[in-house]
């Protein structure tokens, strides 16, 4: 089978793919705002019309090369390009500052490449065996792993628990609006046949993160007046020994990740901001952390490189997606007709392996793009934002449009823009919004599917040892949550 | 009011551009022909769909692109076909459930017998009621006894589709309690069966399943039984009165040139016969069902009445 | 970014207060308006019905929001700042949504370009040569769009 599988990339257009989606990522990830998310969702009609093999790796490679590309904007400029390397501008922008953008973009990509690596293998090994466990997830199993995922992204996604709440049902109640899943019902759609759809999760991802930034820098234009400046760009080497040195930061970053990322609902960013602490607690000199220290740059990197992998295994195994990333990638697989689920490897297993198998090789082109391409990136995150952002207007209103050909999509667009716009205004937290609208429908389906087996019964959600263990996850994890909030009541 | 002045000005507009349309029918088609699908990609009516395109273009001389439509149970794809412009440029390939089940159940927004011009059926995957190999229930009899004692709980692919409506007539007659478990499409109610998490349910695709062993049919829901498994009888020869034949077929908007209908029709009548697409379709699992025009129109006509009863019924 | 400045009495109400109480005022219409919202067909069955979820997710969200409002009374909100600043977020958005309105009409590309150069107007761009690039871009997308992609644009 994996021997198959590596026959099918052997194959020009799989190689020319990967060369774009890479090329393609890295330079939409280096402008500041454009995530891998968004990457993805505006690249997805390009493939279109593509067999699904080198479909799905352009797409990957796109998140790989974003995820790369958010880095530079993140070290050169301290402006995450992803929420997600948030944690690496920390030491990267200090260490650029001093003049050593280079060395920390070398750092940010070998462990970028050490992360994804770590988590295909441990995907190639654990997806399909997970995938057979999947047929014991029944709608009770199901109802609690979301209540889990959601309880998580509150609990520990960082900033205020309450806000995250907020924002989660907020998510959770826009989610309503369409079909009822039971009876088939219209809620909230006032009549409207457009409404029945609900809000669909591209559009809303669109507005939420691109439409929601041009308001943003319309409202801080004064700001921004004048060129940005950016520092000076000395090469400098990366040794081997420098990265032997950290093994084990970048071994247990790359742990967090990949485990972090199979729960689903969590995303990459909590997992880059653990592994920056757990590096600076593990670390003999902790003070150097924030002043530059090549550790932690490398730490988040490894993990929320290493999230990929991880959260490829429910999302391909369960259909349940780990975050607005592989929501997006679950979407593109379904396009494809790789309908993820406990059916996919037995369908589709050559198409998968093949997958795996490119997402790991694709370090190779990953590393050498990168280290061509980090000079030639840092001129985009020279375009000044007025320039940039109509263009960018007018793709969200393309990219919604697109998704269900439906110019209803790019109201709800807008309108998730205006509201994205306030919210990062107010500094509520977008993250849990999108968690919210993700798993709240599908929640509330299982919740209700598991009443109508057990006729009633609220016995079935600690009917099964699965679902005796996600409640005693949940209850842990409050219990957790509320030890610390009581031992360090402000931080 | 609004609509008799729409339907006199596209009346206007067809008088004038009627030359013009003579002309373009002889040698249609004259560009890519768009084929929606309501369904998002990756079902079998997408799949199924896909290779009639990608074998009809060689015959029609033009490409066939797949567009797919999905959400609203199909209903949104059937709205905006039955409202696109009837030029034999944009046809739908649809199947039962926004055909004449949604229709009878509330108001979609179009009229299926009045907007459509029906071209082909080609396929309809038979649906069966299947329970986990190691279920007490072995007949379907023993089915509906087990649910005199207590309550039986059987999936379907989704809320209000044919399967569950069809049960839950069972249900009313037999006076029996069936329970009715909504999933997010077959395989995930085919997933939950597997599982042991609800006792029966009506699902298509479950050939290879059965075959394997790891599930046992107690019968279909259609008209006729399923040819790979002769034995399973269907609910009216297991003495109960319902039945959810299955169809998918392709349709034009009302008002589509008849010269352009039947090239379509020989087209596709030719693909869908073809060896070829028999493979096909067995690889996936389908069955090839080919039906003429006229014979899809009928079919619809008598479920969109016979669901319409069913509603009606358990409305009260 | 702090949020937790206590002290110097009622803070002048910001972004926070604005975006929490439109959360609170749609929570309170969407509790108001649900019964006659969503329809429920009982077919007997017992247990939470399409009512129940949404009443719940929506009372939690209506308390949480309120919660949120009282615990920030006191504390330091982003200013909404100067009016001109949000007349050009307004801006952006009532020209896009007539952009969205009219599209039907006059097609994606005249839309989607008119959008952008809105858009660029209001960043300041002052350079009447450089707005040309949000028409190049609306080209490209309208024309890779319909032929390279074949989605049928408006």
């Amino acid at each position: 089978m994996l021997v198959d599988a590596f026959l099918e990339l052997l194959n020009l257009w799989v190689l020319i793919a990967a060369l774009v989606g890479i090329v393609s990522g890295i330079i939409i990830g280096a402008i500041p705002g454009l995530g891998p998310t968004m990457a993805i969702a505006l690249l997805i009609p390009v493939t279109f019309s593509m067999q699904p093999i080198p479909a799905i790796i352009l797409l990957l490679g796109v998140y790989q090369g974003a995820i790369f590309g958010g880095s530079i904007s993140a070290v050169l400029l301290n402006v995450p390009g992803t929420p997600s390397s948030a944690a690496t501008a920390i030491d990267g922008f200090a260490m650029a500052r001093r003049g050593e953008g280079g060395r920390a973009l070398r750092f940010a990509l070998y462990a970028s490449v050490v992360g994804n690596i770590f988590s295909c293998l441990v995907l190639m090994a654990l997806a399909e065996p997970l995938a057979r466990f999947a047929l014991d997830f029944g709608p009770a199993e199901m109802a609690m792993l979301m209540l889990f995922a959601l309880l998580v992204i509150v609990l520990f996604g960082g900033g205020s628990k309450l806000d995250a709440l907020i924002m989660v049902l907020v998510g959770a109640c826009a989610g309503i609006v369409g079909l009822d899943p039971i009876s088939g019902t219209p809620r909230f759609t006032f009549g409207s046949f457009a409404f029945e759809n609900g809000f669909q999760l591209i559009p809303v991802l669109i507005g939420l993160f691109a439409m929601s930034e041009v308001l943003l820098q319309a409202f801080d234009r004064e700001t921004l007046v004048g060129d940005v400046e950016v520092p000076p760009l000395k090469s400098s080497v990366v040794r081997f020994v420098e990265l032997w040195r950290m093994r084990m930061t970048l071994f247990l970053s790359s742990l967090i990740g990949t485990f972090v990322g199979i729960l689903p609902g969590i995303g990459s960013t909590v997992p880059a901001f653990m592994s920056y602490s757990l590096a600076r607690s593990r670390s003999a000199d902790p003070d150097a952390f924030g002043r530059g220290a090549p550790e932690g740059v490398a730490a988040p990197e490894a993990a929320n490189n290493a999230v990929t992998g991880g959260a490829l295994v429910p999302t391909l195994a369960l259909g349940i997606p780990g975050d607005a990333v592989t929501a997006v990638i679950l979407g593109a697989f379904m396009l494809h007709g790789l309908a993820p689920g406990p059916f996919l490897f037995r369908d589709h297993g050559l198409e998968v392996y093949a997958i795996f198998e490119a997402l790991l090789l694709s370090s190779i082109p990953t590393v050498i793009l990168g280290l061509l391409f980090f000079r030639v990136a840092i001129h985009v995150t020279r375009i000044q934002p007025r320039h940039l952002l109509p263009a960018i207007t007018i793709l969200a209103i393309f990219g919604a449009f697109s998704v269900n050909n439906s110019l209803f999509d790019v109201w709800v667009m807008l309108g998730a823009g205006v509201l994205g716009f306030l919210s990062r205004r107010a500094n509520f937290p977008l993250p849990p919004l999108l968690i919210g609208l993700i798993l709240g429908a599908p929640f509330e389906q299982s919740l209700r599917q598991a009443l109508l087996t057990s006729g009633g019964g609220y016995g079935i959600f600690v009917g099964s040892p699965i679902t005796i263990g996600l409640v005693a996850l949940t209850v842990l994890s409050l219990a957790i949550s509320l030890f610390f909030s009581l031992r360090k009541p402000r931080i | 009011m609004r609509y008799t002045r729409r339907s006199t000005l596209a009346l206007l507009a067809g008088m004038a551009i009627t030359p013009l349309a003579a002309v373009a029918q002889q040698d249609y088609p004259t560009r890519p022909i768009t084929l929606v699908v309501p369904y998002g990609a990756g079902g079998t009516t997408d799949i199924s769909a896909r290779q009639m395109a990608t074998m009809a273009e060689k015959i029609l001389g033009q490409p066939i692109v797949v567009e797919n439509q999905p959400g609203a149970s199909g209903t949104n794809a059937m709205r905006s076909v039955a409202s696109a412009k009837p030029d034999g440029y944009t046809l739908i390939a649809t199947t039962s459930s926004p055909s004449f089940v949604t229709p009878a159940l509330r108001d979609v927004g179009y009229d299926t017998l009045a907007d459509f011009i029906p071209i082909l059926n080609y396929s309809g995957p038979f649906h069966g009621v299947v329970v986990p190999a190691d279920s007490p229930y072995d007949t379907l009899d023993a089915l509906i006894e087990g649910a005199k004692s207590g309550a039986v709980t059987y999936g379907t692919a989704g809320a209000m589709g044919g399967a569950h409506l069809a049960f839950a007539s069972v249900a009313k007659d037999t006076g029996t309690m069936l329970q009715h478990v909504p999933f997010d499409g077959a395989s995930k109610a085919t997933a939950a069966v597997l599982g042991g998490h609800v006792d029966a349910a009506l699902v298509p695709a479950y050939r290879d399943l059965v075959q394997d062993g790891q599930l046992r049919l107690l019968g279909v829901l259609d008209g006729t039984s399923d040819p790979d498994f002769p034995d399973a009888p269907t609910l009216r020869e297991a003495g109960l009165a319902a039945e959810f034949p299955s169809i998918v077929g392709i349709m034009a908007p009302e008002g589509t040139d008849p010269a352009i209908i039947a090239k379509l029709e020989s087209a596709f009548t030719e693909v869908a016969s073809s060896d070829g697409f028999k493979t096909f379709m067995t690889d996936l699992s389908q069955p090839v069902r080919i039906m003429s025009g006229e014979g899809l129109a009928a079919t619809i006509e008598e479920n969109l009445a016979a669901y319409r009863e069913i509603a009606k019924d358990l409305g009260n | 970014m702090s949020t937790n400045g206590h002290g110097s009495g009622v803070a002048r109400p910001g972004f926070r207060t604005l975006t929490a109480g439109l959360l609170l005022a749609a929570a309170a219409w969407g509790l108001y308006s649900l019964d006659s919202q969503i329809q429920v067909f009982g077919f007997g069955a017992s247990g939470p019905d399409a009512r129940s979820f949404p009443r719940l997710a929506l009372w939690l969200l209506a308390a949480v929001v309120a919660l949120r409002l009282v615990l920030s009374l006191r504390a330091e909100d982003f200013p909404l700042g100067n009016p001109v600043r949000l007349g050009r977020v307004l801006t952006v958005t009532a020209s896009s949504a007539a952009a969205l309105w009219a599209m039907p009409q006059v097609g994606f590309f005249f839309g989607a370009a008119g959008a952008g150069i809105v858009v660029a107007l209001m960043l300041g761009e002052r350079r009447p040569l450089l707005l040309v690039l949000p028409l190049i871009v609306a080209v490209v997308v309208t024309f890779g769009g319909r032929h390279g992609l074949s989605i049928p644009l408006p």
